[in-house]
């Protein structure tokens, strides 16, 4: 398993998706500065590039048929994207809460992600793979890329809404629920659409020919 | 018999192709070369073998288990027409990937192989030739200790030399006992090196499945004028399959045909023309086996008979040309697979 993972980090190490996404993790530390909700967006970018190249990857080089043919399950297979897309969404907050902690310390106009910023990012993450891979599973990545559009649309408004939700001002937020239910409970919802979102890609995946 | 593969009636249906009830089997240590245009349905079959298509019925057995079963895969190694492998890797970076997912990879092996191959380790993979990058794979498919390799027309498109240089790999790989080989493709002459049987499929059917020795014994081409078409010479050749007995021997008794087909063809025979090249000045055919299943489509219903085709060639020093110019020499693996398949080749009633 850990070896599929290596090859989609490998892969994507050696891409050119690599330079947008520092790109990405740069803009995000200026735009929290200003407590923006674009900068929890932009944390996710990363992540959604790494979901399309990797799709472009196995597409370019039909990698299923040939990791397919070799001892690998087909939900081995369809885990180990899941997983590298989790490693790749928790080194993108590692490497900035770094960068940030660094850029603060020598008085740059940046702010390493908060506790807040990091459920966020992980939530619009999650939304990102659940909502694409089982698309991609299911259809390949030539036939879903459009898929991706709509994801980042769905990404915006869902970390924009989150946000909104956690705004101290926002009385029906503050007078029913913490900050610490709220949080535990994006968390939650982040996990169930992995949950769900694997289930039903192992399941289309499962049907999938090559 | 022990079996490395057994395919029993498979079947499958796409809009526009479909494979029709194909079944072969490959005893173990032995190489089985699989032939057939594109388009037959050699890819299809090997898909579904790996467990990559799903049959709309018939069984695939691999070392006498399911395709889909780990410990069955691990003993299998494949190699694809195609390299499908991450070019921007480099080898050795490929065989860490590859290697941890069988339990007896061999690392030393593999690079082992790789250097036998010329193959630099730190080289990315869109650096290396067509011929390179399907010796990677063979040093993939052969460094975890496989009992059997499937390869998806490994050659094609390689130069001779590089065919040579893959077909002494595989026979080093074929020294172990129990060790077998299924080699799809469409040049058949890599096969007249290493085959013991093979299967030739068309148009999503079984055409045969003999041992090479069979194909030898049994397939014959016949070549002449085309005035030997017009008169009652090659009569004998022609005879409807369905003929009863004597018929034809009769219409022909003591003529030169029925000498030169070393007698009258009649009901039963299992030899026939199988398909028939003509231009204005000569004519090619190849004689053989009957192919049961053909029969049974109505373009081919007037398959026709030529037992004499085949005794004669049995007696005679190959390639014999006689008194009335007619030359039978022996049909090569290209010579079958042509003339069993081409749709204008085919024998039909009437001619």
């Amino acid at each position: 398993m850990y070896t599929l993972v290596y090859k989609d980090v490998l892969a994507i190490l050696k891409s050119k998706a690599t330079v947008p996404s520092l790109i990405c993790i740069g803009a995000a530390l200026v735009a929290m500065h200003g407590s923006s909700p674009v900068g929890v967006f932009l944390l996710c970018m990363p992540t959604y590039y790494f979901v399309a190249y990797s799709g472009m990857y196995d597409y370019k080089y039909a990698q299923e048929r040939f990791y397919l043919s070799l001892p690998v399950s087909r939900s081995e297979w369809v885990l180990s994207r899941y997983l590298s897309c989790l490693l790749v969404a928790f080194a993108t907050l590692l490497l900035a809460f770094a960068a940030g902690s660094a850029g603060s310390f020598l008085g740059l106009p940046v702010r390493a992600p908060e506790a807040v910023d990091t459920v966020l990012a992980i939530f619009a993450s999650c939304l990102t793979t659940g909502i694409s891979l089982p698309f991609q599973f299911r259809l390949g990545y030539d036939k879903t890329r459009w898929i991706n559009f709509i994801v980042m649309i769905v990404n915006s408004a869902a970390v924009s809404a989150a946000r909104e939700m956690m705004r101290p001002e926002n009385s029906i937020v503050t007078e029913r629920v913490t900050s610490l239910i709220m949080l535990s409970s994006i968390v939650a919802i982040a996990l169930a659409v992995q949950a769900v979102s694997f289930a039903v890609s192992c399941a289309l995946f499962a049907h999938r020919e090559f | 018999m022990e079996t490395a593969i057994e395919v029993r009636n498979l079947r499958k249906t796409y809009r526009s192709f479909s494979l029709d009830g194909v079944s072969f089997t490959l005893p173990k240590g032995e190489v089985l070369g699989f032939i057939g245009p594109n388009g037959a349905g050699k890819t299809t079959t090997i898909r579904i073998m790996l467990g990559l298509a799903r049959p709309d019925s018939g069984t695939v057995s691999l070392l006498g288990g399911s395709p889909s079963d780990r410990t069955i895969r691990e003993r299998i190694g494949f190699v694809h027409d195609d390299t499908f492998l991450n070019e921007d890797l480099t080898a050795g970076e490929t065989g860490r990937i590859v290697g941890p997912l069988y339990r007896s990879w061999d690392r030393e092996e593999y690079r082992s192989r790789l250097a036998r191959y010329g193959l630099d380790e730190k080289q990315k993979i869109a650096e290396f030739s067509k011929g390179m990058k399907i010796k990677l794979m063979l040093a993939i498919a052969t460094s975890h200790n496989a009992e059997l390799i499937l390869m998806d027309e490994p050659t094609s498109g390689l130069d001779p030399v590089f065919r040579s240089e893959f077909l002494d790999e595989l026979f080093g790989f074929m020294q172990e006992e129990n060790r077998s080989v299924f080699f799809s493709t469409h040049i058949t002459e890599d096969l007249n090196r290493i085959a013991d049987r093979v299967v030739l499929l068309d148009r999503g059917r079984v055409v045969f499945e003999k041992t090479k020795t069979e194909i030898e014994e049994s397939y014959r081409i016949v070549k002449g004028s085309i005035q030997l078409l017009s008169s009652d010479v090659l009569a004998p050749y022609f005879a409807p399959a369905g003929a009863p007995a004597g018929e034809h021997a009769g219409a022909h008794a003591g003529t030169p045909a029925d000498e030169l087909a070393g007698g009258a063809p009649h009901a039963g025979n299992t030899t026939c023309c199988i398909g028939i090249r003509r231009d204005e000045h000569s004519f090619t055919a190849l004689f053989g086996p009957r192919y049961p299943e053909r029969e049974r489509e109505p373009n081919t219903a007037g398959y026709l008979d030529g037992a004499g085709a085949k005794r004669r060639a049995e007696k005679s020093d190959l390639p014999f040309a006689d008194a009335t110019g007619i030359v039978t020499e022996r049909a090569s693996l290209d010579d079958i697979m042509i003339y069993s398949t081409r749709e204008d080749y085919r024998v039909h009633a009437g001619i």
